[in-house]
């Protein structure tokens, strides 16, 4: 290793010997492809062998971001010229790559430069990204029909990765038509015209991977089946007329299912139905702004024998739920108001998160019972725990006991980290820091020390990745910070 | 260049028998697969590992019978120099209680104990035997260096060698204006 280094010290100094070029052609666009357009044609520049490496660069990446500060002449003109340069070498193009973001209202000036290239692109036997975003999301209740450009998407039979955004998705002409590459589909921001579309995609993608759909307009059920016996993961998010979800995936390994906000009072169920097969399957499974009930989540739960990860945040009809798994390694509850008794059974847990902050006036009427019993019970010591994090609501604050009786569970797990997060008020300090204290039998202290804080953390974080998590998305409206380190008493952070 | 992978030969093969004992002493339950490099140096890797090297699973499916035999696995356009350089990323990322912190930690020093001959050799190796994460990290490190910076920066960091004419370079940078080529 010393050897080495010394070797580095030399190669640092001398500067003669071109370092890079001679990398095989595929690895330089594997770097070319990571960069935005404005930096490769800028490579293009170095040498003469790099502007053949551009020449051949097999991806279209036209971004109107990179172009914010040019012109739209510039931007036209390049789409423009790019077209021009490949139509001249049709027969030879080589296409791997296609992406295109760009803002509608550009997207409907440059309709014929685009169609031409996607054209060209559907053409090429090679292609196997496409990726079309039209970003702004408003003129989406315009909903945008283009036939031209689905033919040749659907022209494009070697596509493995398909991104789209921002267009109304239309039916293949001939329903016979398969993507039998097809293995990453991502369509966000888009309406259906006819559910259909959707089966189709898993009917007639016997390869499909992994299939994110978020906010789509139009689709009220789905059924996931037919030819997904690879797929991996399903991410289904934020479908404003969703209804019903039926999943029959048999190797399906995470499952995200993430609906629209909708205000407690809206008595709206959705309707889930995971068979067993696809249970046993799943490894991960997240719920986000679910109408499921509790009874449906205990029932598919108890299936799930071989989740590992599971989130559950703000699931606002569970009102008792059991989590009972050997596996289960994560466990996040959060802004889950109205649950009541958590009966929760994982020995082999390692991180936990319990946020359940209560907004001062969600109920009704203030003396809610439910807010007058512990939320949670234990039937197992957790032992593995390595990661914790919880926040008090404010009317448990005051039951220390209830507090302290948590820090209990805790004590044989050795090495843990610990956050807990207060509910806003106005005491003096918003973050109270401890650092590396170690021992859980300082909590008690830590209890009455931090009791005005907003949060609290324990941990054994540098204070970098401490500053990380204070301003990171956590951190927006705090306004006073302290840190107390136990390690160097002297360190005290006033912000 | 012939001569510096002469002279640096004898010291990886030594360095390969020590990590080799290493293996030997602390993964005795986890099955096993035998990796043989270029340079003819025999590797015992845990199967957990050596399944993420894309080429060490192709092997498999066209022979499975080596994955229990003692016959080794040939990796031919790998030294073991950059062999034990991949495998030290992969047990640290494979490591259960690594955490995002160390990750990156590690993968900062990682980098930068790598000489620029390092790298390359590094990044045709990964590319051949296929690993995905390593190779990911390797040219997203390089984009980085490219990234935002003018053609000059680029040219003389890596020591590209610019054949152009200055007629010809004037005349391809007018063109390319727009993408923040400056004039010289």
């Amino acid at each position: 290793m010393e050897k080495r280094m010394r070797d580095k010290g030399i190669e640092v100094s001398t500067n003669e010997k071109d370092r890079i070029s001679a990398l095989p052609e595929g690895i330089i666009h594997e770097i070319l492809d990571r960069l935005t357009i404005l930096d490769v044609v800028r490579t293009s520049v170095l040498s003469k062998q790099w502007k053949s490496f551009f020449v051949s660069f097999p991806c279209l990446n036209i971004d109107q971001q990179n172009f914010n500060r040019l012109s739209y002449h510039w931007f036209k003109n390049f789409v423009y010229l790019k077209v021009r340069s490949m139509s001249i070498n049709e027969e030879r193009l080589v296409i791997n790559k296609f992406r295109l973001r760009m803002l509608y209202g550009y997207v409907s000036e440059a309709k014929e430069e685009i169609e031409n290239c996607t054209r060209l692109v559907s053409k090429t036997s090679t292609i196997n990204e496409f990726d079309f975003e039209i970003m702004d999301a408003s003129v989406m209740a315009s909903y945008f029909y283009w036939r031209e450009l689905f033919h040749h998407i659907y022209n494009a039979k070697t596509l493995v990765v398909l991104r789209l955004s921002g267009l109304t998705v239309m039916q293949p002409s001939n329903r016979d038509i398969k993507f039998s590459h097809l293995e990453i589909l991502r369509l966000e921001n888009i309406k259906v015209k006819k559910e259909s579309v959707i089966d189709w995609f898993f009917t007639s993608c016997s390869l499909i991977r992994e299939v994110k759909l978020v906010n789509c307009h139009g689709l009220e059920h789905l059924k996931v089946c037919g030819n997904v016996g690879h797929l991996k993961v399903l991410e289904i998010g934020f479908c404003p007329r969703l209804e019903s979800v039926e999943i029959h995936a048999p190797s399906l390994e995470k499952l995200v299912l993430s609906e629209i906000k909708r205000s407690r009072e809206y008595r709206f169920c959705m309707g889930l139905t995971i068979d067993s097969e696809t249970c046993e399957s799943l490894r991960e499974l997240t719920l986000c702004n679910s109408t499921i009930r509790g009874l449906t989540f205990t029932r598919i739960f108890s299936k799930c024998s071989n989740v590992e990860s599971l989130v559950l945040d703000r699931c606002m009809h569970f009102f008792k739920i059991r989590i009972a798994s050997h596996k289960l390694r994560k466990l996040v509850l959060k802004i889950c108001f109205d649950l009541l008794v958590t009966d929760i059974e994982a020995p082999n847990l390692t991180s936990f998160t319990f946020c359940n902050y209560l907004p001062p006036g969600y109920y009704a009427d203030s003396n809610h019972s439910s807010t007058s019993k512990c939320p949670i019970q234990y039937c197992e010591k957790i032992s593995q725990l390595q990661e914790c994090m919880l926040d008090f609501n404010q009317l448990l604050q005051s039951k220390i006991m209830w507090i302290s009786l948590w820090f209990n569970k805790f004590r044989d797990s050795a090495g843990q980290k610990m956050v807990t997060i207060y509910p806003k008020n106005k005491r003096p300090y918003d973050v109270v820091v401890f650092e590396d204290l170690g021992l859980m039998a300082e909590l008690s202290l830590m209890a009455d020390v931090s009791e005005g804080a907003r949060r609290t953390i324990i941990t054994t974080m540098s204070f970098v990745d401490l500053a990380d998590y204070v301003f990171g998305d956590c951190g927006n409206l705090l306004e006073k910070v302290l840190v107390i380190s136990s390690t160097d008493k002297s360190l005290l952070y006033e912000a | 260049m012939a001569e510096e992978t002469e002279s640096t030969k004898t010291e990886p093969l030594k360095t390969a028998e020590e990590e080799f004992k290493k293996l030997e002493i602390t993964e005795e339950e986890e099955s096993e697969l035998k990796l043989e490099t270029s340079d003819h140096v025999t590797f015992m890797v845990e199967a957990s590992i050596a399944m993420k090297f894309g080429a060490v699973q192709q092997y498999l499916e066209v022979s499975p019978a080596a994955s229990a035999s003692a016959t080794a696995i040939p990796l031919h356009n790998v030294a073991s120099r950059e062999l034990i350089l991949i495998l030290e990323y992969y047990r640290m990322h494979d490591w259960v209680d690594a955490g995002e912190r160390d990750l990156k930690e590690f993968d900062e020093r990682f980098l930068k104990d790598l000489n620029y001959e390092e790298l390359k050799e590094l990044l045709l190796a990964a590319n051949y035997l296929n690993v995905e994460k390593l190779f990911n990290f390797l040219t997203k490190s390089i984009a980085n260096i490219i990234r935002n910076k003018d053609v000059e920066f680029v040219r003389t960091f890596f020591g590209i060698d610019n054949d152009y004419t200055p007629e010809e370079e004037a005349a391809y940078r007018e063109e390319n204006a727009w993408a923040g080529v400056k004039f010289v």
